[in-house]
């Protein structure tokens, strides 16, 4: 007996398909989603993959379909550009969250609670803010080697972290672990379209200030070069142009292997002033004309320009925000952690506090290697 | 029947460390922010305590629970507490189902209909205890074993790769109020491990369960520790607290590399398997502690009414996910420190009186 309803139970599970089963025929894949907000509507657009198997030929246009749709609020419009769609979108794979500047600019919490609370946005997926482009109109970009937009500027950041070493990414959750934490406002990277080519492309440019839940200004190239120097982890890969101490002229390239940042507020009666202390080496990379600069005598004098370069990147970047009077750099947050009881005191006037703080910097870059020649490159006389 | 002390080990660690893996850091990081992490460890000594307590009424009662109010408390009370004791113990069975559905409804499947998650899980506890709780124990081995290692596993992975420190700080800065309430957010839960009163005479010797409480204890604190300091480092305690199940988040965040993601469905695995436990085994205190009270030949019979008593309970107990979240803030917190910290405590206080029984003769506990 007991067999018998054994068997009928098993015999019973095969023909339960689930009760939320998605057939993979009639679903579909978004790669990157972004939001943008105007004419006091939010628009909600998405790109869908389009893949092909090898048997078909590719084409002539992209893998890709762009979808939009607006509404009065983030999960309407959503949900309406399933009107145009017959596959369910499988939300949970997007790797790529965009907003467009005129919401980033007008209020963010007309967003964060969708993607704070919606279960299918994972929330370690990075996040930019458009500029000069609305999100659809960064989707729709085809991109120039690789098949996806979404994809590709997930793949730019992790290329120009160790290429470049300009823009800090940040994932949807430090977004909102940033919007949510006193002493502490968000920098999203910014991307575009650069129309200067034959062909648009996309590209990395500058960094969105918060304050609060606006977008209050930007950060330069410099500027977010030394926002990712005072980071707290360790970073790793870049390069950086110094002038040659030969030759003014000239330049020589440096390359950053590693950097670790150590920011320590001093408390100095009722005055705040921020210690940063940047520990960094790498490597010698280029030069840019000739003279034998490569030697013991001239290496402390490149080092000093590298760390001077660095100094300066940094201070540019603390000006900057001082400026927005917008604590990116996490000051109140470090304030908060040494002296509790001082943050208790400060918390409430911190706004109007943080650009009055003053800040010492002291940068050590040191070259450790020079690749595959140990002096300069040799021209006959 | 007789049971190992390994398998308590599994039933008490079960009892307590499934739902509390996933709300007890929640609740201390309430109270204690960045700190709650050190009131999580800082738990382990009430819970010593309790365990001690414990050990100290099962050596003082020559009976099991709940035989052992009506020896230290009198008939009467006995009696009426036993009664008392049997609706608590379906609250228990309710509310964690309760939890489940929440979970479930919220996580993973919103669309399927709750009574799909109660009758599935009512029918495998049916059937566990109509079968005896011989087999609840095996199972519980075989789940401790997967369970444990896989959730430690999946939470160090989901910490390594969202590490903030800094987010600590400042470490130790907290009122003694708010520290104080985080501890005992983070020991009521071991309160859970009351059912081994009873269960404690089912072991060869019964005073071997104090290794079998201590063992479950080590086992749990330090899992609730790592993951309140994981919600920390991770999602932030801010985030932290605006997210009805934090872990499940943090959970979300874990990854191997850029090819193994997507971790959370191992973790919706091994919670169910979990949840099945920690419903199952109050589900049989419930029918168990039924039989002694009114004196019945077998408990297992109970198993079919009490299931439509929980299902019922586990729908109407609230009408949505914030009153539930009202019960595991608001309600249970003093309900199980009453009924599994407090009138324990009393016993043990009138036991404290009271010479150690001359012989022990436990009452089968099991017909079979």
């Amino acid at each position: 007996m007991k067999k018998t309803i054994v068997v009928i139970i098993l015999i019973f599970t095969l023909l339960l398909s689930g009760c939320e089963a998605t057939e993979i025929s009639k679903s579909s894949i978004p790669l990157g989603f972004g939001t943008d907000y105007q004419n006091h509507k939010i628009i909600f657009t998405s790109q869908l993959a389009d893949p092909r198997s090898p048997e078909q030929s590719p084409g002539e246009g992209p893998q890709f379909t762009v979808l939009s749709a607006e509404g009065d609020t983030v999960a309407e419009a959503a949900r309406r550009v399933m009107l145009s769609l017959s596959q369910t979108p499988l939300w949970s794979h997007s790797s790529l969250l965009l907003f467009g500047e005129n919401l980033a600019r007008t209020d963010m919490a007309l967003f964060m609670d969708f993607v704070a609370r919606n279960r299918f946005v994972r929330k370690n997926i990075p996040v930019v803010v458009t500029h000069n482009a609305t999100p659809e109109e960064i989707l729709n970009i085809k991109p120039l080697v690789s098949t996806y937009t979404a994809t590709v500027i997930k793949d730019i950041f992790q290329t120009q972290e160790s290429q470049m070493g300009i823009y800090t990414p940040l994932t949807l959750l430090e977004l909102m672990d940033k919007f949510a934490a006193p002493g502490i406002e968000p920098v999203v990277p910014i991307v575009t379209i650069d129309k200067s080519g034959p062909t648009k492309k996309l590209k990395l440019e500058n960094m969105a200030v918060f304050k609060g839940r606006k977008m209050v200004g930007t950060l330069t190239e410099d500027e977010s070069r030394g926002y990712r120097f005072m980071r707290p982890d360790m970073i790793q890969g870049g390069v950086f142009a110094i002038r040659s101490p030969l030759d003014e002229t000239n330049w020589v390239t440096l390359e950053l292997s590693r950097s670790q940042a150590k920011i320590t507020p001093v408390f100095q009666n009722s005055d705040i002033k921020m210690k940063i202390v940047i520990k960094a080496e790498g490597n010698f990379y280029e030069q840019g004309g000739s003279g034998d600069l490569l030697t013991i005598k001239e290496l402390p004098r490149i080092e000093e320009a590298g760390s001077q370069v660095i100094k300066s990147h940094i201070s540019a970047c603390i000006d900057k925000a001082q400026s927005l009077e917008s604590d990116i750099l996490g000051w109140g947050q470090m304030v908060h952690s040494s002296n509790p009881e001082l943050w208790k005191e400060m918390q409430a006037d911190w706004d109007s506090i943080f650009p009055t703080i003053t800040s010492e910097i002291e940068v050590k870059y040191e070259i450790r290697r020079s690749y595959l020649t140990d002096n300069s490159f040799i021209f006959r006389e | 029947m007789k049971m190992t002390n390994f398998q308590l080990f599994c039933l008490l660690l079960l009892l307590i460390a499934p739902v509390a893996y996933l709300e007890t850091p929640h609740l201390i990081m309430h109270t204690a922010f960045n700190n709650s992490w050190l009131a999580a460890l800082v738990a382990i000594i009430p819970g010593l305590l309790l365990v001690y307590m414990y050990c100290h009424i099962i050596n003082k009662s020559s009976q099991p629970f709940p035989l052992l109010l009506n020896e230290h408390l009198g008939i009467a009370l006995g009696k009426i507490l036993g009664v008392a004791y049997i609706f608590l113990f379906i609250l228990v069975t309710s509310y964690t189902l309760r939890l489940f559905i929440e979970f479930m409804k919220m996580n993973v499947l919103p669309a399927t209909p709750i009574s799909v998650f109660i009758g599935v899980l009512l029918f495998i506890g049916f059937a566990a205890i109509k079968t005896g709780l011989e087999n609840i124990a095996r199972v519980s081995e075989i789940l401790v074993l997967i369970g444990v290692p896989f959730s430690y596993i999946i939470v160090i992975i989901a910490i390594a790769n969202n590490f903030h420190i800094d987010r600590l700080l400042p470490v130790g800065y907290i009122n003694y109020k708010s520290f104080g309430m985080g501890v005992l957010l983070g020991s009521y839960v071991l309160g859970k491990m009351m059912p081994v009163l009873s269960l404690a005479f089912l072991l060869d010797n019964k005073k071997e369960a104090r290794n079998a409480m201590n063992k479950a204890l080590f086992v749990h604190i330090p899992l609730t520790v790592i993951t309140a300091l994981g919600l920390v480092v991770t999602l932030g305690t801010i985030p932290s607290l605006s997210f009805t199940f934090p872990t499940f988040n943090m959970v979300r965040l874990a990854r191997v590399g850029i090819f193994v993601q997507n971790l959370d469905i191992i973790f919706i695995s091994i919670w169910i398997m979990g949840i099945f436990a920690a419903v199952t085994i109050p589900w049989f205190m419930a029918c168990f502690v039924t039989q002694k009270v009114f004196n019945l030949r077998d408990y297992r019979f109970l198993a079919a009414p009490s299931t439509l008593i929980i299902g019922i309970f586990s729908i109407t107990i609230s009408r949505n996910n914030l009153e539930t979240l009202i019960w595991s803030m608001y309600i249970i917190p003093p309900l199980y420190s009453i009924f599994f910290i407090g009138i324990p405590f009393i016993i043990f206080i009138i036991t404290l009186f009271k010479p150690y029984p001359e012989k022990t003769v436990p009452e089968p506990i099991d017909q079979s």
